[in-house]
C-alpha cells in the first residue's frame, strides 16, 4: 500500500492494515483491506483450517466490542467495524470457493458473474447430474454421491495447481465446479 | 481514597471510571426473574424485599396503583384487580401493536409493563447493595428478533437502566457452565423455560465461547404444560372447558395443575382436592394423565432439537454432551427422553432456574471488569430484502456470527425509476408473505435511468446485540444520497418517554397518525408496482381476475386520500389476495427461464 496511513489518536504512521496502534497501542480505525489481510497471513488457496480458527479466537478476543465498553464512541464503533470485517474473512476463508473468489478478487480478475453458469462446458456438465439426479434410487444416490465426492477431490486438487501456475481462466472454471458440486453434496444429506 | 484521574491528551472521551462500576445481570423469564451480580469476584443472586430470589413476572395493578412479584397476593376474593402474567409472551411478533386493556379502560403497552417489572428489579438490586445500580446486561431468547430485542431494551432503558449488553439465553447458561464448571468442548443448549423454548449449540474453548448455531419456539414453555393438564383434568373429570372459565380462574386452575405437574415429578399418583370456582373438589392425577398432556410438546421440542443439529450440519458424534436449562427441564420425563434420543451424555448440575441469570452476571462482570473471555454470538434468524416479485433477498444468513456489516448492490425494476422500497425482512422462507416484516423505508432523489443501471447499495448492519440498522445510498448518480432509518418500530428512547409520560391516549393516537401514513405509503407503493406490471398482468390473469383487481384500484385511488386506515388496509389486503394468482404465475413463470444465468442455490 503506498497511501501512508495515520493514527487518529496519535498520529503515527503506518503501512498496511492493522489492528492496533504500534505506539499508543489504541485501536486503528479501519482501513479496507482483504481476508488475509485480517488474519495477518499470505494469500494463498491451501490454508490450515485449524491455525485459522485459532488465530480467529485470539484477534477476536481483542478486537470485540465486548472488550470496549467504557472506551469511547469512536472506539467502540472501531471495534464493532474490526469485529464484523474479522467475522466476515473468518467466513470467506474457512470455505474453498470463497476463498478462491478472494484469491481472484486480489488478483483483479474476478468475473461478474461468479454464481451462474454460463460456460457451455459446465453448463453440459451440471445438467448430466442433474438429470441423472433425478428418478434415481435411494441405493444407487448413494454409489453416485460418492464417485462426485471422489471427482471433487481431483477437481480440488486442479484448483491448486492452476492457482500455483497463476492459470486464473481454468480457476474460474474450477471453482464454479466445485461450488455446484458441493451443493449437490450439501443436498444429498 | 481513589486517585483522581487525567485524560490521555488528544483523545476526546477517555474511559470512564469503571473501578467502582457494577454491573447486574437479569433473566428476565416468562415466569419469574432473577437478578444476580459479582461482587469481590462471588457471583450473589439479589434476593427482593421479601429475601426471595426468584421474583415472579406478574403485574397487578389496582386503582392507579401497581404491584409486583411477591407483593402480590393472589386471592380468590373477587376484586377489581388486574393481573397481567406472562408479558414476555407478548414481545414475541409485534409488542407495539399488543396493547392490554386494565379494567378501568385505560390501555397499555407491554414495554411500560415490562418496565414496571424492570423498575422493581432495579430497586431490588439498589436495595441489595446499597448503591444506585445502572449498567445491566440482560437475556433474552435466542430466538428473540430484532423488534422483540429492541422493545425489552427499550422497556429496561424507561425504567432506568442502561443496558450493556443483551446476550441469549442459551448462551448465558452455557457461559456460566463454561465459567463455573470448566466445561470445554461442543454442547447442545436445551432450554425449556415457561414460556419460551430455546436450543442452541456452543464451542467452548478456553478464553472464547463460541456460538454454532441456533434455533427454537419463541410460544412453547412450561406454561403450556400447565395450562394442558388443566384442560384435560377439568374435561375428564368435570367435563367442563378451561376456556369457558374467565382468565382470573383460568390463572388460579394453572396454578394448581403447575403444582401437581411437580410433584408428579416424585410421585406416580396424587390424590388432593382441586379449588374451581371456589368448589372445593376432590381429584386423582396420574403420571399418565401428565404424560399425555405435555407428550406432544416434549415431542415437539425434540424436532425442533434435531433440526437445528442437522441444520447446523454438526455430527452427533461430535457433540460432548447436552445441557439442560430451564426450570421445566426438572420434569425426569424430559430428561429421560433427551437421553434416548441422543444418547449423549446429559448435564444440570447447575440449578436449571437459575444457570441463565448466573450466566448474565459474569457476563455482566466480564464487561465491566475486562475480563479474558469472550462471547461470540449470532443472528438467529436471516435478514434481507423484498425484491421484485415478492421474494425475498437474504443478505445476512442466518447462524451468522454478530457483529456482522454486510453490503449488497441492488438496482431499479422499471424505466425511470426515482424511488425504491427498501422492505426489510427476517426469516428463512423465500416469499415476503411467509416472513416477518421488520420495517421499512423509501429511498427517493433517484436519477431516472432505464432499469438495471442505478447502483443502490443496501448495508445491513447488527450490533453485538442483536440490534439491525439499514441503511441504503445511491452509488450511481454523482451525489452521495444516503438515508439511516432503523426499523419503523425501533422508536428512539426519547420519543418513547415522551409518549408514556404524556396520556397514553395522545400516544395511541400518534400511533393512528402514523399507522395511516404508513398505509398510505404502503397502499400507493402496491399501485405503482401494479401499474409498473400492467402488461404483464393482461398476460397472465384471467378477465375475470383483471376486472376484480381494475375495480379495487379504481375504489383505492379514491380512499387514499382520505384518513381511514382501516379501509385502506383492507382495500390492500384484498387487492394482495385478487393478485396472489398473478404473482405465483409471474415467480413460475420466471422459474421457466431456463438453466443459463441461475444462480446454484436456487436450482
Amino acid at each position: 500500500m503506498n497511501v501512508q496511513n495515520v493514527c487518529w489518536n496519535c498520529s503515527a504512521q503506518y503501512q498496511s492494515f492493522q489492528y492496533f496502534c504500534n505506539q499508543c497501542k489504541k485501536i486503528l480505525k479501519p482501513i479496507l483491506a482483504n481476508a488475509f489481510e485480517h488474519f495477518d497471513i499470505k494469500p494463498d488457496i491451501s490454508i490450515d483450517l485449524n491455525q485459522l480458527e485459532i488465530n480467529y479466537y485470539e484477534i477476536q478476543n481483542k478486537i470485540h466490542p465486548d472488550k470496549f465498553v467504557g472506551c469511547s464512541n469512536e472506539e467502540s464503533l472501531y471495534a464493532q467495524i474490526h469485529s464484523s470485517n474479522l467475522n466476515n474473512s473468518y467466513q470467506i476463508l474457512q470455505n474453498i470457493v470463497s476463498r478462491c473468489d478472494e484469491l481472484l478478487k486480489i488478483s483483479h480478475k474476478e468475473s461478474n458473474n461468479e454464481n451462474t453458469i454460463s460456460d457451455p462446458e459446465i453448463l453440459n456438465e451440471v445438467m448430466t447430474i442433474q438429470e441423472k439426479l433425478e428418478g434415481i434410487n435411494d441405493e444407487d444416490r448413494k454409489v453416485f454421491i460418492l464417485e462426485i465426492k471422489e471427482k471433487l477431490k481431483i477437481y480440488l486438487e486442479d484448483l491448486e495447481l492452476a492457482f500455483k501456475t497463476e492459470d486464473f481462466e481454468k480457476l474460474k472454471v474450477l471453482r464454479t465446479k466445485i461450488s455446484y458440486y458441493e451443493k449437490v453434496i450439501k443436498d444429498s444429506k | 481514597m481513589s486517585l483522581l484521574q487525567i485524560n490521555e491528551p488528544g483523545s476526546k472521551k477517555e474511559k470512564v471510571t469503571i473501578d467502582n462500576d457494577l454491573c447486574v445481570g437479569i433473566d428476565f423469564g416468562t415466569t419469574n426473574c432473577v437478578c444476580t451480580i459479582v461482587v469481590e469476584k462471588k457471583l450473589k443472586i439479589i434476593p427482593d424485599e421479601f429475601g426471595k430470589t426468584s421474583i415472579p413476572s406478574i403485574v397487578s395493578f389496582n386503582k392507579n396503583k401497581f404491584k409486583i412479584g411477591n407483593q402480590i397476593q393472589i386471592s380468590r376474593k373477587k376484586n377489581s384487580e388486574d393481573y397481567i402474567f406472562s408479558i414476555k409472551r407478548l414481545f414475541v411478533g409485534t409488542p407495539h401493536e399488543r396493547n392490554i386493556n386494565l379494567i378501568d379502560g385505560t390501555e397499555i403497552s407491554p414495554i411500560e409493563i415490562a418496565s414496571f417489572i424492570f423498575k422493581y428489579l432495579k430497586e431490588c438490586c439498589d436495595n441489595y447493595l446499597k448503591k444506585n445500580i445502572e449498567k445491566c446486561v440482560i437475556t433474552v431468547p435466542a430466538y428473540f428478533d430484532d423488534r422483540s430485542r429492541s422493545a425489552i431494551k427499550n422497556s429496561a432503558k424507561l425504567a432506568g437502566f442502561n443496558v450493556l449488553r443483551l446476550i441469549n439465553e442459551p448462551t448465558a447458561a452455557a457461559y456460566a457452565y463454561g465459567l463455573e464448571n470448566k466445561t470445554r468442548g461442543t454442547y447442545f443448549v436445551y432450554d425449556l423455560g415457561g414460556g419460551t423454548f430455546d436450543v442452541s449449540i456452543l464451542k467452548l474453548t478456553d478464553g472464547v465461547f463460541k456460538v454454532l448455531a441456533t434455533g427454537g419456539d419463541p410460544k412453547l414453555g412450561g406454561d403450556d404444560f400447565d395450562s394442558k393438564l388443566a384442560q384435560n383434568l377439568l374435561e375428564r373429570n368435570f367435563k367442563k372447558k378451561f376456556k369457558e372459565f374467565d382468565k382470573k380462574e383460568q390463572i388460579m386452575i394453572s396454578k394448581q395443575c403447575r403444582n401437581f405437574k411437580e410433584r408428579l415429578n416424585k410421585e406416580h399418583n396424587i390424590n388432593d382436592f382441586i379449588y374451581i370456582e371456589n368448589q372445593k373438589e376432590k381429584i386423582s392425577i396420574t403420571y399418565d394423565i401428565l404424560l399425555d398432556s405435555i407428550k406432544s410438546f416434549v415431542d415437539k421440542t425434540i424436532s425442533i432439537s434435531k433440526h437445528v443439529l442437522k441444520q447446523s450440519e454438526i455430527e452427533l458424534s461430535n457433540l460432548d454432551g447436552f445441557i439442560l436449562v430451564g426450570g421445566s427441564t426438572k420434569l425426569q420425563y424430559i430428561k429421560k427422553i433427551v437421553e434416548t434420543e441422543f444418547e449423549i451424555p446429559v448435564y444440570s448440575n447447575i440449578d436449571p432456574d437459575y444457570v441463565v441469570a448466573r450466566g448474565a452476571g459474569l457476563h455482566a462482570e466480564g464487561l465491566v471488569s475486562g475480563s479474558g473471555n469472550l462471547l461470540l454470538d449470532i443472528t438467529p434468524l436471516s435478514l434481507g430484502i423484498e425484491i421484485a416479485g415478492g421474494l425475498m433477498e437474504k443478505i445476512v444468513e442466518r447462524n451468522s456470527t454478530i457483529p456482522a456489516i454486510k453490503e449488497q448492490e441492488f438496482t431499479t425494476y422499471e424505466k425511470g425509476q426515482t424511488a425504491i422500497k427498501i422492505h426489510i425482512l427476517q426469516g428463512e422462507r423465500e416469499t415476503v408473505k411467509d416472513n416477518r416484516s421488520l420495517g421499512e423505508f423509501i429511498l427517493d432523489g433517484i436519477e431516472p435511468q432505464p432499469p438495471g443501471i442505478p447502483r443502490i447499495s443496501v448495508r445491513f448492519v447488527i450490533d453485538s446485540n442483536g440490534i439491525l440498522s439499514v441503511t441504503a445510498s445511491d452509488n450511481s448518480s454523482g451525489m452521495q444520497k444516503e438515508l439511516e432509518v432503523k426499523p419503523t418500530h425501533n422508536l428512539e428512547i426519547t420519543e418513547m418517554k415522551s409518549m408514556i409520560t404524556d396520556s397514553i391516549k395522545y400516544a395511541s393516537d400518534d400511533m393512528k397518525k402514523r399507522m395511516l401514513v404508513e398505509s398510505k405509503i404502503n397502499a400507493q407503493t402496491f399501485l405503482n408496482e401494479l401499474s409498473s406490471v400492467n402488461e404483464e398482468l393482461k398476460e397472465l390473469c384471467t378477465k375475470q381476475e383483471i376486472k376484480k383487481i381494475e375495480m379495487l384500484v379504481n375504489k383505492l385511488k379514491i380512499e387514499i386520500s382520505g384518513n381511514n386506515v382501516d379501509i385502506i388496509n383492507d382495500l390492500v389486503e384484498k387487492l394482495n389476495k385478487a393478485t396472489q394468482n398473478f404473482s405465483e404465475n409471474r415467480v413460475k413463470k420466471s422459474l421457466k427461464s431456463g438453466l443459463v444465468g441461475k444462480k446454484y442455490d436456487k436450482l
